[in-house]
């Protein structure tokens, strides 16, 4: 039986949005939020009394407390007036030294010192930096393309290991890492099924190297390979702008929806961590899922063709049991700081 | 002291539809549909005045508890499957809802229920009506009038009580609204509503309706394809007979009865029955007061 509770005075003040996520812990205690609480007051203080001594090292004690702190208490902390002469005098010597490094830097006749700014000026050429210079490379990208890119790279790996992977390989460790990176520790069925499997990787992967291969009773070879795939190339893709905050939601149920569409169920998706970082923020999404490979590849193509702000900037896939896979998938977003 | 008489009252774009019901006995001792000029969602007071003069005209005992039904198409009207990791079942809803909707939560007013509980929360449903409108239902003037609603309630859940009252939930059970302005869809066994499906009001045809039940019914191949047909076109003979004859048509046949009768339920006698498919709102809202 459905009870309606819209009547009732209790929901009327509007709940948090706090998304509290299980945390794995077994400890049910009750009183941890006092305890927390207790903790979180002590540190305040301990705080605030490294504060006041660190004031009171600098400046001294304010004349209203100099003849009120006792002698010996303030000779103990350090207060006294000689050792607050001392602090001063090595404060001033301390201030002079940037200027023993401008002499130095005198010797090199490219930056004049003591010049009017116009001469200043004149010496500072960002062209020699920036000259006939494309912005290829994804460290040189502004942040918000990067997403555009790791959508069409993770799209890359996974195909590329789709169609490189022949019968005789399984996957111990298969991940990628934004912007082009892929490592996998794999097994193959004999020595034979390994050098095909590398043939077809070398004839798809940008960079490639293999290690640690250990050949096994039964014949089985385990070995790591590591490098890059394909680069995808900026100038195709389409820019994308940084989200705004009150979009940022959308974006979310817009990726879960779409990962839905594609028989990937991803979980983790109510836990965004968000990074203010200068004028821009970072939307880090740690997802979950036990979607098999097929899926996970319909996804990758379905995501790079959307317009969905999200990029992906790790994977990481392991098999969990017979038949089954399990996957964990960073994604990250750009957004405007307001 | 008599047994406690409830009245029902479900809001319709220009009508209400009244029940009066006894729900501790099961027994429905009057049901009415009532023209209004005006809509009730909009102006509660209109509500009010029209009930006030139908009991007095009808000559009807007194009323100790009023519970209102308001249509689907006035809320927002959800069913959010709950990730496991989720810790706070309620919190997670509140961030679902708030990101589906364009404005600020603290505008709306939640009515949330958990299945199978709300410990171990699988799934929810959850409809969200704007406060303005529930403060208007919470009003002194409609206070003083003595019809101020104990329980409000969207319809669909209204309906999903009196199935769950009458016939029970074991197998899976379909019933369809279909009201002038806004038809709804809803599958649901004893673990709770399953699925839902709405149309509004601009798409509403056979076609559409009979669309909408596919889609539902595709979700649960094995379920017997049998629904309940209630709501104000139910009056129109002419499209629920066409409606029963297309979905008997289908490639795979529909069986659509309108609902008409509601077992374990009593009726009074002498009185007329016969719009009991339009009124069934009414009806199931007046048993959370139990």
């Amino acid at each position: 039986m459905i009870k309606s509770k819209m009547m009732s005075p209790k929901s009327s003040k509007p709940r948090g949005l706090d998304i509290r996520v299980k945390s794995g812990s077994k400890d049910g205690t009750s009183n941890k939020g006092g305890k927390g609480k207790a903790l979180n007051s002590l540190f305040y203080i301990f705080v605030a009394a490294v504060a006041i001594l660190v004031c009171l090292e600098f400046f001294g004690p304010p004349g209203l407390l100099r003849n009120i702190v006792p002698r010996p208490v303030a000779e103990m902390l350090g207060l006294s007036e000689a050792s607050s002469a001392i602090a001063t005098a090595q404060t001033s010597r301390e201030a002079a030294s940037p200027r023993l490094t401008a002499q130095a830097r005198s010797d090199d006749p490219s930056i004049p010192i003591n010049s009017s700014v116009e001469e200043v000026v004149k010496t500072v050429r960002p062209e020699i930096f920036f000259r006939n210079k494309i912005a290829s490379e994804y460290n040189e990208q502004p942040i918000s393309n990067r997403t555009a890119y790791q959508k069409q790279a993770f799209h890359v790996m996974l195909s590329t290991f789709y169609n490189a992977t022949p019968d005789g390989i399984g996957y111990l460790d298969l991940a990628y890492q934004a912007p082009n990176f892929f490592f996998a520790r794999a097994i193959a069925l004999d020595s034979r099924t390994r050098t095909t499997y590398m043939d077809n990787l070398k004839s798809r992967v940008v960079d490639l190297a293999m290690t640690d291969s250990v050949t096994g009773r039964d014949g089985n070879v385990e070995f790591t390979v590591f490098g890059g795939v394909q680069r995808p190339n900026f100038e195709e893709l389409k820019p994308v702008s940084l989200v705004q905050p009150s979009k940022i939601n959308s974006e979310i149920i817009a990726l879960r929806n779409l990962a839905a569409l594609n028989q990937v169920r991803l979980t983790g998706l109510e836990k965004p961590v968000e990074e203010k970082i200068g004028s821009y923020r970072r939307i880090v999404l740690n997802t979950s899922t036990d979607a098999d490979y097929p899926a996970l590849l319909n996804f990758a193509y379905a995501l790079q063709k959307s317009d969905i702000a999200f990029g992906v900037q790790r994977f990481l896939s392991r098999p969990a049991g017979p038949e089954k896979m399990q996957s964990a998938l960073e994604f990250v977003l750009y957004a405007s700081a307001k | 002291m008599g047994v406690q008489k409830v009245l029902g009252v479900e809001i319709g774009q220009n009508e209400l539809k009244v029940a009066l019901v006894e729900p501790k006995r099961s027994k429905i001792i009057k049901i009415d549909t009532i023209p209004t000029s005006g809509n009730s969602m909009l102006d509660p007071t209109i509500y009010a005045s029209v009930v006030s003069s139908w009991i007095s005209s009808k000559v009807l005992p007194k009323v100790e508890l009023v519970a209102v039904a308001f249509p689907a198409n006035n809320c927002i009207l959800r069913s959010i499957v709950i990730p496991k990791e989720a810790e706070d079942a309620e919190s997670y809803v509140d961030w679902e809802f708030a990101s589906a909707i364009n404005s600020s939560l603290s505008n709306y007013k939640l009515d949330t229920f958990f299945f199978p509980n709300q410990k171990k929360a699988e799934r929810a449903v959850v409809s969200g009506l704007r406060r303005d409108i529930v403060d208007s239902f919470c009003s002194e003037e409609l206070e003083k009038s003595g019809f101020m609603p104990s329980n409000l309630m969207v319809d669909t859940f209204a309906l999903f009580n009196l199935l769950e009252c009458s016939e029970g939930l074991r197998g899976m059970k379909c019933v369809l609204k279909a009201d002038e302005k806004f038809v709804s869809a809803f599958w649901a066994d004893e673990k709770g509503p399953l699925a839902l499906r709405v149309l509004p009001a601009d798409c509403i045809s056979k076609k559409a309706i009979l669309n909408i039940l596919e889609s539902g019914f595709s979700e649960f191949p094995k379920m017997k394809r049998v629904v309940k047909l209630c709501g104000e076109l139910t009056a129109n003979a002419e499209f629920t007979a066409e409606l029963i004859a297309s979905a008997k048509n289908l490639r795979e046949t529909l069986e659509i009865s309108p609902w008409s009768t509601i077992s374990k339920f009593s009726l009074e006698k002498g009185e007329e029955f016969s719009k009991l498919p339009q009124c069934l709102g009414a009806v199931g809202v007046t048993l959370s007061c139990v």
